[in-house]
């Protein structure tokens, strides 16, 4: 299913084949589908870059476990062993929510859209600081709430569905001011202690414990999901790699270009300006790099990563791409675009680098996966990506540790290899 | 040739003001520095500390003192984090054992990828080929802290035949050393070794197809004669290009290594002064590898227009 589908093998009229031609890249496209090993490859790609886009509803209807929620047990639990997720227990104890008021319409089992109903209206209670059944501005301001167009008012006033100045619990409802997950904690409640599958409740399931899950992969040693971290894993590794090396894109096309389109003094000065980067020791700069900025959110420290990694890479391609514009700045078309008067800018961004995008193409496909290696390589030395998230190399070191607190005598209970991940 | 040479050295020197300036800036604009602990220095201490090492006057007056005492006495001062120790004292620890660590795996990487590759390059698209082809492929592709770990499993922790994070050095005698440093060697040099396979046997597949190999046959040559006496000197032309490069990769590669096999190299040493903020030993580590990177690259492009007489660089 991961594999492109060919186009229609049905052959076209003859005379229709002579009008239309086959474009350059519909015969590339051919001969990369007769290609064996590249289809091989293309799936595999292609497969963990649908498990890693679809990385929310895998964690969610798939391992139910989150990445970063832990079972703590202190060391790595084998494949196969079991918790409860923690999506299961989020509710209030059973005392606090007893199941004859919850259960509505009374009919001996509680459904989604009741609990769900319950929930909500719970709280709204918790919102409803002075309990007169209303939500007052202040109480919009102070309930931990996404603002709507930026002020308490104005929320208040999108709310107030009947515009009599009051929200009620019916009208807090109905616009999802209590969005905050209480439909989603009904399903992971129904889900978690659901026995028999009827996808409702009765009263012996609703007051039972919950069901533990499997952790396929098993845990590391903070009793964290390792296959939903394994998949998380490469959403991020796949992401540094593409965006890492669509900088480097960036930087090494337009660079390239510019000098050997400008050529003269200008070229000479921006390539020995590379040859001089060429030089550097990038690794370590980047290291330093990390180091020091180790205390930024994690988020901001992956972005930092994309940047740093790309602009270690582009300097072979701005080599590749100068190479290629000095070939095709003498040929025909170029010069018919001087003399019709195309501005220099046009000329390299429409007329040079869409022809030179074959070598380009390739570099680039050789740029994802060391890219990948180095955010590994970073993430290894605890340089990379910041927990809670996890990379295809912050997960290996966690896989050792076992190795260091175990010596030879045991080590029968060392996971054959660094981490599942690395399969 | 003099001259090129002469360029090479300017472009090194440059190279490494480049290096100095960059990091020095970086290290500085970080949050934190070096006299930071759990608990706050007494002021008077700690003005003291900072006079000593410079640090309470302005960041170019710094910088020119810093940049005086390396280019003029090769100096890079007291380390901030080890009061008793010189930078230069560190890196004199650190560099052999990295030096050595690299080499080996370079020898390791060698000794196995160009044989195989030449093999391979020999035996096209026959079995031998293909199986070459195919470990050499697994060797670029499975990353050096995966193989390490690995590798301790298997034979220090299962067969416990080597030690499994340790140096010995000399001191044990070669044996002893030998024990503690080729799983990092193979760990560091299998990447290189299976690009190396791959280069020679493209080296290998160019240089068959040459017309003085056919005429070498032709003349009723044994086989032996013409791989040894004609073949091998043009199909090993890419691989000592690659030297350089692979060299470079081995050092930066080895801080990897040298973590996960807990050697005291001067990537140990590179990691922790850059967690520390220990600026001087920071900038000595970096300005030691980019200074033994620039020297490699030279030597290796002068070598290459030793070997093949076609380059020539003036």
């Amino acid at each position: 299913m991961t594999e492109p589908t060919p186009p229609p093998a049905t052959p076209p009229a003859p005379e229709t084949e002579l009008a239309k031609g086959t474009s350059l890249w519909q015969d590339a496209w051919r001969r990369l589908l007769k290609n064996r090993a590249a289809m091989v490859g293309l799936a595999v790609v292609a497969l963990m870059a649908i498990l890693a886009l679809s990385f929310n509803l895998i964690s969610a209807y798939g391992t139910r476990f989150s990445f970063d929620e832990q079972h703590l047990s202190f060391e790595p639990k084998p494949m196969g062993a079991r918790s409860v997720p923690m999506h299961y227990n989020r509710l209030i104890p059973p005392e606090e929510a007893p199941f004859e008021q919850v259960d509505a319409n009374q009919d001996g089992y509680v459904d989604r859209a009741e609990l769900s109903q319950w929930l909500s209206d719970l709280e709204f209670k918790r919102f409803d600081e002075n309990g007169d059944g209303e939500l007052s501005v202040e109480e919009i301001d102070d309930a931990p709430i996404p603002l709507l167009k930026d002020s308490a008012e104005a929320t208040h006033r999108i709310f107030d569905t009947d515009h009599d100045g009051k929200v009620t619990a019916a009208e807090a409802r109905a616009t999802e001011v209590t969005e905050l997950l209480p439909d989603g904690d009904a399903r992971w409640f129904i889900r978690g202690h659901d026995t028999d599958q009827d996808r409702r409740l009765s009263r012996a399931e609703y007051q039972g414990v919950p069901r533990p899950e499997v952790h396929w992969f098993g845990t590391d040693e903070l009793g964290r999901d390792m296959l939903t971290r394994v998949i998380q894993g490469g959403r991020v590794s796949l992401m540094v790699g593409f965006i890492a090396t669509f900088v480097s894109f960036l930087i090494g096309v337009l660079w390239g270009a510019t000098a050997g389109f400008l050529g003269g003094r200008v070229d000479n000065l921006m390539m020995r300006f590379v040859d001089v980067m060429y030089g550097l020791p990038f690794m370590f700069l980047v290291i330093l790099l990390m180091v020091i900025f180790q205390e930024m959110p994690a988020e901001s420290k992956l972005y930092l990563l994309f940047f740093a990694l790309g602009a270690v890479q582009w300097l072979t391609m701005s080599r590749i791409v100068r190479g290629q514009v000095i070939s095709l700045k003498s040929r025909e078309f170029i010069e018919a675009a001087h003399c019709i008067g195309v501005s220099k800018r046009t000329i390299i961004l429409r007329h040079l680098i869409p022809n030179a995008l074959g070598p380009i193409i390739v570099y680039s496909t050789l740029t994802v996966p060391a890219v990948m290696l180095e955010e590994a390589f970073l993430s290894f030395l605890g340089l990379g990506v910041q927990a809670p998230y996890a990379s295809w190399g912050s997960s290996p070191p966690r896989g050792r540790r076992p190795t260091r607190s175990t010596p030879g005598s045991s080590s029968s209970r060392v996971r054959p290899w660094p981490s599942p991940c690395w399969p | 040739m003099l001259r090129y040479v002469l360029r090479r050295i300017f472009s090194a020197v440059l190279v490494l003001f480049v290096v100095i300036t960059a990091s020095f800036f970086v290290m500085r604009a970080a949050p934190g520095g070096p006299f930071d602990g759990e608990k706050k220095l007494p002021e008077e201490i700690e003005k003291n500390i900072r006079a000593k090492y410079h640090l309470d006057k302005p960041l170019w007056a710094q910088y020119a003192l810093q940049m005086e005492s390396i280019l003029l006495h090769a100096d890079f001062g007291p380390s901030m984090k080890y009061p008793d120790k010189t930078v230069n004292e560190i890196l004199a620890d650190g560099l052999p054992v990295s030096m050595i660590l690299g080499l080996q795996a370079l020898f390791f990487a060698l000794l196995l990828g160009l044989p195989a590759g030449l093999y391979a390059g020999f035996k096209q698209n026959r079995w031998q080929d293909y199986a070459t082809m195919t470990g050499a492929m697994a060797g670029v592709s499975v990353p050096n802290f995966v193989l390490g770990p690995l590798l301790v499993y298997v034979f220090s922790l299962n067969f416990q035949w080597f030690d499994a994070a340790n140096w010995n050095g000399l001191e044990k005698g070669l044996l002893g050393h030998l024990q503690s440093s080729v799983l990092p060697s193979l760990a560091l040099g299998m990447y290189y070794a299976a690009y190396i396979a791959r280069l020679s046997r493209g080296g290998m597949l160019e240089v068959v197809r040459q017309d003085y190999v056919r005429t070498a046959r032709a003349k009723g040559l044994s086989e032996r004669v013409i791989i040894t006496r004609h073949t091998l000197k043009g199909a090993v032309m890419p691989v000592v290009s690659y030297l350089g490069p692979a060299f470079a990769g081995m050092l930066t590669g080895s801080v990897v290594i040298e973590r996960i096999f807990n050697i005291p190299g001067l990537g140990t040493h590179f990691v922790a002064s850059a967690f520390n903020r220990d600026y001087p030993l920071v900038l000595g580590t970096i300005v030691l590898y980019s200074a033994l990177l620039v020297a490699l690259n030279l030597v290796v492009d002068i070598l290459y227009t030793l070997l093949d007489p076609r380059v020539s660089y003036d």
